[in-house]
């Protein structure tokens, strides 16, 4: 039997984030050429610092993803968490992240136990916890503990502390994705629930793992939001969903579950970043900004379609 | 004995599937169980491998009673159940596809991959499978994936393979690999239970049979002392004295329905040659994937041929479109009926409906389609509650009758059909025969593909074969034999 050739499932995995880290380059050369600002050091670092929530709730709305599932929840939790910790209390952040955790438990238990859809379930779940965040804090303002102010504006090695902070969960994230049991475990529940739990994965355990750990994501990026702002915006999540769902797609993971990882979701982020901000700089109006997003995300998506055998 | 069900009755709510069946395996031995679709075989398969417990019963395995509620359970007391459908997933490599839930752990608490290669390209050895285990099982062959799930078996040392129609899905020398390796299995004493309705292959490979019907034993026999004809008769309850139709006697055929000249399908080497009559069954014969569908879907779907042409009725075929080859006359009843041919979620009704509509405007099938389709249902006899019954709660019998039907309500000139009885009971595929040679006789042009080289012989008039995308040569239906065809479909030419 001839399989010499054969793709393995791990080059497999690897190889979807081809095309946007392509893509990012391609732009990145575009930019350099047309804006010598584009491409400067400090121009970078600010688009990182600027993206650093955004990546952490795509990291959680991958695992979710990878599932077959989808997390529309978050931007709501992103916005619970700054109204929260915004709050003078003696135990803000461990309340907003025990009330982010909630949400996931909700979430994981209406899909499992009630058999909600997973876009339905979190669909409610956005809806209720956008109405908890705007009950605890009707209008932005508040103000949040000095340490994380001062984590907001901390510099190590010339890179400002969210991002290495968020460099570090990203890598933690990844590799807990690629080698480790649960994240084999993420992608076969992602391509067929019941022949992974026929196969001796506890099934259930994985998708309420995958939905705590994309609210706890959430959370982390309503903390790092709150810091940045210094208060809390009952509104501030809510392009989250979307977007991270977004940069997932056109980094290559498949909405359907079962094959992806983190690289291509950051990536994606990244390139979606990259391409705002260079648009501002060549003074192109937000309008067109969005069109041009809009158009991209097609081409870019259906780049790398279908590309798993099987599925 | 190393696994003995006694007295197994399970009931659906009110519906008994199974009354009190009882069967035995011994170590080493190859043990079939036959029956009709709908006499119980697969539940009494899911009962001994776990799926769901039985409402009565005793299972013991190696002595022991034993009761399990889930396939885990099954497994874990060494019992590996290799499904129709396969429970391996697509997008995970071979190892881990094998090592799924037990996978080795490096200190780190990461999976050990090169451990778990190292082990998995052992077990794959061992079954006779010389593949990466690094590749992932959805580029795989059904054969290799399922040799795969039984490298999984023999990785957890099951003591009883249950096998549930296996060779349905595979080609003649991918089948004899499998027999090879059940039999390497039985040789290490491992008791086989193997269901299957291909006789041929139950004679080649068993020891010993047991025969349900309606959900009851209906008889025991050692694989040297019985012969086909009593399996059939106990199976069905009745001698099938006929299997196939007699063929068209008269030599005068039909003028010419479909006619392909020099047809370069793409992606094939070509050229195709053949033409079909009215009145006339032809099979395409040829071993698995050679082109048959290639070819069968080319007409239906009017494919862009890369040379060529394809005259329907006289005129050069002009539709680009499964719905415009509809509405030509052109009826497909496709290889896969649950994936390609059915709306698994709709009623029987809606299922033959189905095939109502390209072409034609919606009031002339309205007030009509109903009593057409109540009486297509009484003639195809097809076994149902009601027409609004859901299609799934059907045999696969039943549910190939409706794909039938749904192409005799609207009326074709030329009817396709890929795999005519894959997965059909014999007592259906009597009466699926008969139906087919009955449309033939009424003017219809029937074109058949089939993996069964007895099937094609017993029911064409003609059958062409086809070697690497091309046909090779031609034999009438009554000079044919399994050999000839063979020769043609590996060498080419008259062997």
């Amino acid at each position: 039997m001839k399989t010499a050739k054969a793709t393995t499932a791990t080059r497999q995995r690897s190889l979807s984030a081809l095309p946007v880290i392509l893509l990012i380059i391609a732009l990145a050369t575009v930019l350099g050429f047309s804006s010598p600002y584009a491409l400067s050091t400090q121009n970078l670092v600010n688009i990182l610092n600027q993206q650093v929530s955004l990546i952490l709730v795509t990291v959680g709305q991958v695992m979710v993803i990878l599932t077959a599932g989808l997390d529309l929840s978050v931007g709501s939790v992103v916005s619970m968490t700054t109204a929260i910790v915004s709050h003078d209390l003696p135990f803000a952040v461990p309340l907003a992240i025990a009330a982010a955790l909630a949400v996931g438990l909700v979430n994981a238990i209406g899909i499992l136990r009630l058999g909600v859809h997973p876009i339905l379930m979190t669909l409610s779940t956005m809806t209720a916890v956008q109405g908890i965040a705007l009950f605890i804090r009707p209008i932005p303002g508040g103000q949040v503990p000095g340490w994380m102010t001062d984590y907001a504006s901390a510099v190590y090695f010339g890179l400002p502390l969210p991002v290495i902070c968020a460099a570090i969960l990203v890598v933690i994230a990844g590799t807990v994705i690629s080698r480790s049991r649960f994240g084999l475990h993420l992608m076969a529940v992602g391509a067929s629930e019941e022949s992974a739990l026929l196969g001796g994965v506890n099934t259930g355990r994985i998708i309420l793992i995958a939905y705590l750990m994309s609210s706890l994501f959430a959370c982390l990026a309503g903390l790092n939001l709150a810091a940045r702002l210094a208060s809390g915006d009952p509104l501030v999540g809510t392009s989250f969903a979307i977007d991270s769902i977004a940069a997932t797609a056109l980094g290559g993971t498949q909405l359907s579950g079962g094959l992806g990882g983190v690289t291509g979701p950051v990536t994606g982020v990244l390139f979606l970043a990259l391409l705002g901000n260079g648009l501002n700089l060549l003074n192109i109006s937000t309008y067109y900004q969005m069109i041009i997003k809009g158009a991209l995300l097609i081409l870019a998506v259906s780049a790398h379609r279908r590309s798993q055998p099987g599925l | 004995m190393l696994l003995e069900v006694r007295d197994i009755t399970k009931s659906f709510g009110p519906v008994q599937a199974l009354r009190g069946v009882s069967l035995g395996l011994k170590p080493g031995s190859v043990h079939a169980v036959l029956g009709e679709n709908g006499a119980g075989k697969s539940t009494l398969m899911k009962i001994i491998s776990g799926v769901f417990p039985p409402t009565s019963g005793k299972i013991s395995i190696g002595g022991e009673s034993v009761e399990w509620h889930n396939s885990e359970q099954a497994r874990a007391a060494g019992v590996s159940t290799i499904f129709q459908e396969f429970i391996l997933l697509p997008n995970l490599s071979v190892a881990e596809n094998l090592f799924l839930g037990r996978e080795p752990r490096s200190a780190l608490g990461l999976i050990d991959r090169k451990r778990m290669y190292q082990e998995s390209r052992r077990i794959l050895e061992g079954v006779g499978l010389d593949l990466d285990p690094a590749v992932l099982t959805g580029s795989l062959r059904v054969a290799e994936q399922q040799m795969v799930e039984i490298a999984k078996g023999v990785m957890r040392d099951a003591r009883v393979f249950v096998f549930d129609e296996p060779t349905a899905a595979l080609g003649d020398r991918e089948a004899q690999k499998l027999f090879e390796l059940i039999r390497k299995l039985q040789s290490e004493g491992k008791g086989i239970l193997y269901i299957s309705h291909r006789l041929p292959e139950l004679f080649e490979l068993c020891d010993e049979v047991t025969v349900l019907k309606d959900g009851q034993f209906a008889g025991h026999f050692m694989m040297k002392d019985t012969n086909a004809e009593e399996l059939v008769t106990t199976m069905v309850g009745r001698s099938l004295d006929q299997l196939y139709p007699p063929r068209r006697t008269d030599e005068a055929a039909g003028s010419p329905a479909l006619e392909l000249r020099d047809v370069v399908v793409e992606g094939l080497k070509g050229p195709v040659n053949f033409t079909l009559r009215r009145n006339e069954i032809v099979g395409l014969a040829g071993l698995e994937g050679q082109g048959q569908i290639e070819i069968t879907r080319a007409i239906f779907e009017g494919h862009t041929l890369v040379s060529g042409e394809i005259l329907f009725d006289g005129k050069a075929l002009a539709h680009s479109g499964p719905s415009e080859g509809i509405g030509a006359g052109i009826g497909l009843i496709p290889e896969d009926r649950k994936v390609e041919g059915l709306f698994l979620s709709l009623s029987v009704e809606r299922n033959i409906s189905a095939g109502l509509l390209p072409g034609k405007s919606l009031a002339s099938v309205a007030p009509t389609a109903r009593a057409d389709i109540a009486e297509q249902v009484k003639r195809l006899r097809i076994r149902l509650r009601d027409v609004k019954q859901s299609i799934r709660e059907l045999s696969g019998g039943n549910q190939q009758k409706v794909l039938l039907a749904r192409w005799l309500v609207r009326g074709v000139n030329l009817l396709i059909c890929e795999e005519p009885t894959r997965g059909v009971d014999i007592g259906a595929k009597s009466e699926i025969y008969a139906l087919l040679r009955e449309l033939a006789d009424s003017g219809v042009a029937v074109l058949v593909t089939s993996r069964e080289l007895p099937e094609l012989i017993g029911l064409c008039d003609r059958i062409i074969v086809v070697r690497e995308g091309a046909t090779v040569t031609e034999f009438r239906g009554e000079d044919a034999t399994e050999e000839k065809i063979m020769a043609a479909a590996i060498h080419g030419g008259h062997g």
